[in-house]
């Protein structure tokens, strides 16, 4: 087997304890009599893109749940060293809702709605805010449209808008790139990387993209059966991993600076083309 | 207050009109919650909850309006929390207790001691008897629950449109969802005793179906809910009045059209124009039943002596408080033979100056003895304002004067009476 391919040199992390926005500490979590989670301890730093990989079934998504406050842990727990993170939460876009007659702003300005506080209705300020945010992810011409009339890619940046118009400390995202098409796809994760690089935001991710887990990610954290094993993505997205993780031969190759992932062994060798016989 | 009403077709039901503007305008309003966050099962579970409570009031005697909100209450309580988190009502569990609530009802309807009649408007209410007392707790409660849930309009929203974000972000969704469970128990509960099961979930329901195909905007949509339950509540009123045809049902087909003309209209406005223009055309269509005219019944050839004959007279008095005593008295003649077709039931419409009231006079006139019978009663109902006559009709039927025939005058009639003071 070839050795795994090089990769480019890590981003310098962010290694203060302010840093630190929650740690999961040997939780463990059940839905009913069935344990989904067993002992999990993982770390969400800011200015990381820290992402949860894993088959279907495998936990990823209740880890999410219960670090998002959504699911309560049956044993261990989640604390926030520097007190509770302001949360931005994009869930999965094919999920949200199209019989609600809202428009892309009065979407985005639900993410607002915490922090105005009971009786108190959203201003020329937030709608400001809210404008800002669409702007900064390019769909300021939205704000007017139907949200349930937008296409699944225009509905997943509304609702990164949402996620960002409060201005979060901790980005968290479920399966961000299902569904989107090539271009789409490739604007987010440059936008997920540069929130985290250059913003330092801490951004959690839920997905089943390999490609942008090994490409764009800091810290992955590979789930399998309820059980979890975090590293950096250097370290963890080797061809023995990803097999071991998936039940089935997985390559990681580099491609033109690009890390791919494929699916089943090396192919064998072509035989060299038997010499000619001499005239 | 019905002089501006004169010469539409509402001058001779006030009252309904009333209850109907109330609760055509405001039940939407709650309405549109229950079609946004998907569950209208809710809403027509919650009303035959109440239902089931006010016959259990009835059978054991109790308070009704309280009873039926404390079992409403109970099951939002019971069912919205489970292993101690507010969670939201699953489709199964509300449509087991749509059943059980159904069949309790009924039960407890068979054993009631009360009048059948009294059943009847009390269970699935009636907007031409809405009483002055009825319509004020509706109004007052329908508006108190309005306002409420527009006091938290950002947050229902926020919670209905995306509940794990808004749990995520440290809104309490769950609850204020169970904020909205509870305004609706409580309002569906009051509002049921006026307009019946059947028009409270048609209002609470279809009106806001139709504005979310046109609404372009979350609070126009509301509006626009609001004013269409009220052009329905209109149009099934006058469509009751003008062919004499049963008023709840006459609003709720009248609410269930504007749907597919608003979806048409939402394609094409020439679409919804024409569906619109159908409604109107078939609505027009619809002719008044023939009915007999009782007001003149002793000028009929006299009837066969071997048929049933019955001739009603009628002595009304009004107090101050609106409050009208009507005393009857019935001679009943049987035929000779016990098949002189004497009805199952003996059914006494009163009408008048607002008045448009059902009473079971005989329950039973075939067991009655052949031959000449006296007999006298009287009831007493609150009138929505001053009554200077009242006339009578007698009706034949099974169980309910509306779903029963007109008697022949010429063997049946009632004379009408002017209303005394007191």
């Amino acid at each position: 087997m070839p050795a795994p391919p090089p990769r480019p040199p890590s981003r310098p992390a962010v290694p203060t304890a302010e840093a630190l926005l929650l740690v999961a500490e040997h939780v463990a979590a059940r839905y009913g009599r069935h344990t989904a989670l067993h002992d999990v301890s993982l770390e969400i730093r800011r200015g990381q893109v820290t992402t949860l990989v894993g088959p279907n079934g495998s936990g990823k998504t209740t880890m999410l749940r219960v670090l998002l406050g959504l699911l309560r842990p049956h044993a261990g727990s989640v604390r926030a060293p520097g007190g509770r993170p302001r949360i931005g939460y994009v869930p999965q876009a094919d999920r949200s809702e199209t019989v609600f007659p809202v428009s892309a702003l009065e979407v985005v300005l639900m993410g607002l709605t915490p922090s105005l506080g009971w009786l108190r209705r959203a201003g020329r300020a937030q709608h400001l805010a809210a404008r800002d945010a669409l702007a900064r992810l390019r769909v300021a011409d939205l704000a007017g449209r139907m949200f349930r009339d937008l296409s699944g890619g225009q509905r997943q940046r509304v609702l990164l808008a949402r996620a960002l118009v409060a201005g979060p400390q901790l980005l968290v995202l479920d399966e961000p790139v299902r569904g989107l098409d090539f271009a789409s796809t490739n604007q987010l994760v440059r936008l997920l990387h540069d929130l985290a690089h250059v913003q330092h935001l801490g951004v959690l991710v839920a997905t089943h993209s390999l490609e942008l887990v090994a490409n764009h990610a800091d810290v992955v954290a590979l789930f399998r059966a309820g059980r979890c094993e975090v590293g950096p993505v250097a370290a963890m997205l080797d061809d023995e991993h990803l097999s071991r993780y998936h039940g089935m031969p997985v390559r990681v190759r580099t491609v033109e600076g690009q890390t791919v992932v494929l699916p089943g062994p090396d192919p064998e060798p072509e035989p060299d083309p038997a010499p000619e016989p001499a005239p | 207050m019905t002089s501006w009403l004169e010469g539409t077709p509402f001058a001779a039901i006030p009252g309904a009109l009333a209850a109907g503007l109330v609760a055509g305008g405001l039940l939407p309003l709650l309405g549109m919650w229950v079609v946004l966050q998907r569950v209208v099962f809710l809403g027509i579970t919650l009303a035959q909850v109440a239902a089931a409570g006010v016959a259990l009031a009835l059978v054991l005697d109790l308070p009704l309006l309280p009873f039926a909100m404390a079992t409403t209450l109970l099951v939002v309580g019971v069912g919205a929390t489970r292993r101690g988190r507010v969670t939201t009502l699953g489709d199964s569990t509300l449509g087991a207790t749509f059943c059980a609530a159904s069949a309790l009802a009924l039960l407890f309807i068979s054993r009631s001691a009360s009048d059948l009649d009294e059943v009847q408007h009390v269970l699935h209410g009636n907007l031409i008897y809405a009483l002055p007392g009825d319509l004020r707790l509706m109004g007052f409660t329908l508006a108190g629950g309005v306002l409420l849930l527009g006091a938290c309009f950002k947050e229902l929203l926020f919670a209905a449109f995306d509940t794990e974000t808004a749990a995520a972000l440290g809104l309490r969704a769950r609850l204020w969802q169970l904020l909205l469970f509870v305004v609706l128990a409580v309002s569906l509960s009051v509002s049921m005793r006026t307009t019946g099961s059947l028009l409270c979930f048609s209002m609470l329901v279809l009106p806001p179906l139709a504005a979310l195909q046109l609404g372009r905007g979350i609070t126009a949509s509301f509006l626009l809910a609001s004013a269409l339950g009220v052009l329905g509540t209109l149009a099934g009123l006058a469509l009751a009045v003008s062919a004499d045809l049963h008023v709840e049902s006459s609003i709720t087909l009248s609410l269930f059209v504007l749907v597919p003309i608003c979806a048409g209209w939402r394609r094409h406005a020439a679409l919804g124009l024409l569906l619109a223009g159908l409604a109107l055309a078939l609505g027009a269509l619809v002719q008044p039943a023939a009915l007999p005219d009782s007001h003149h019944g002793h000028q009929h050839a006299p009837a066969p002596a071997d048929t049933f004959h019955v001739d009603v007279a009628l002595t009304a008095t009004q107090a101050g408080d609106g409050a009208l005593v009507v005393q009857w008295a019935a001679t009943v003649q049987r035929g000779k033979s016990a098949e002189d077709h004497a009805p199952a039931a003996l059914w006494l419409l009163l009408t008048g100056d607002g008045v448009f009231h059902e009473h079971l006079l005989l329950p039973h006139p075939q067991d009655l003895p052949l031959g000449e019978s006296r007999h006298a009663g009287s009831l007493r109902l609150v009138a929505p304002g001053p009554v200077h006559r009242l006339e009578g009709q007698l009706w034949s039927g099974p169980s309910s004067a509306l779903d029963a025939a007109p008697l022949d005058p010429g063997l049946a009639a009632a004379q009408g009476c002017d209303v005394s003071r007191t």
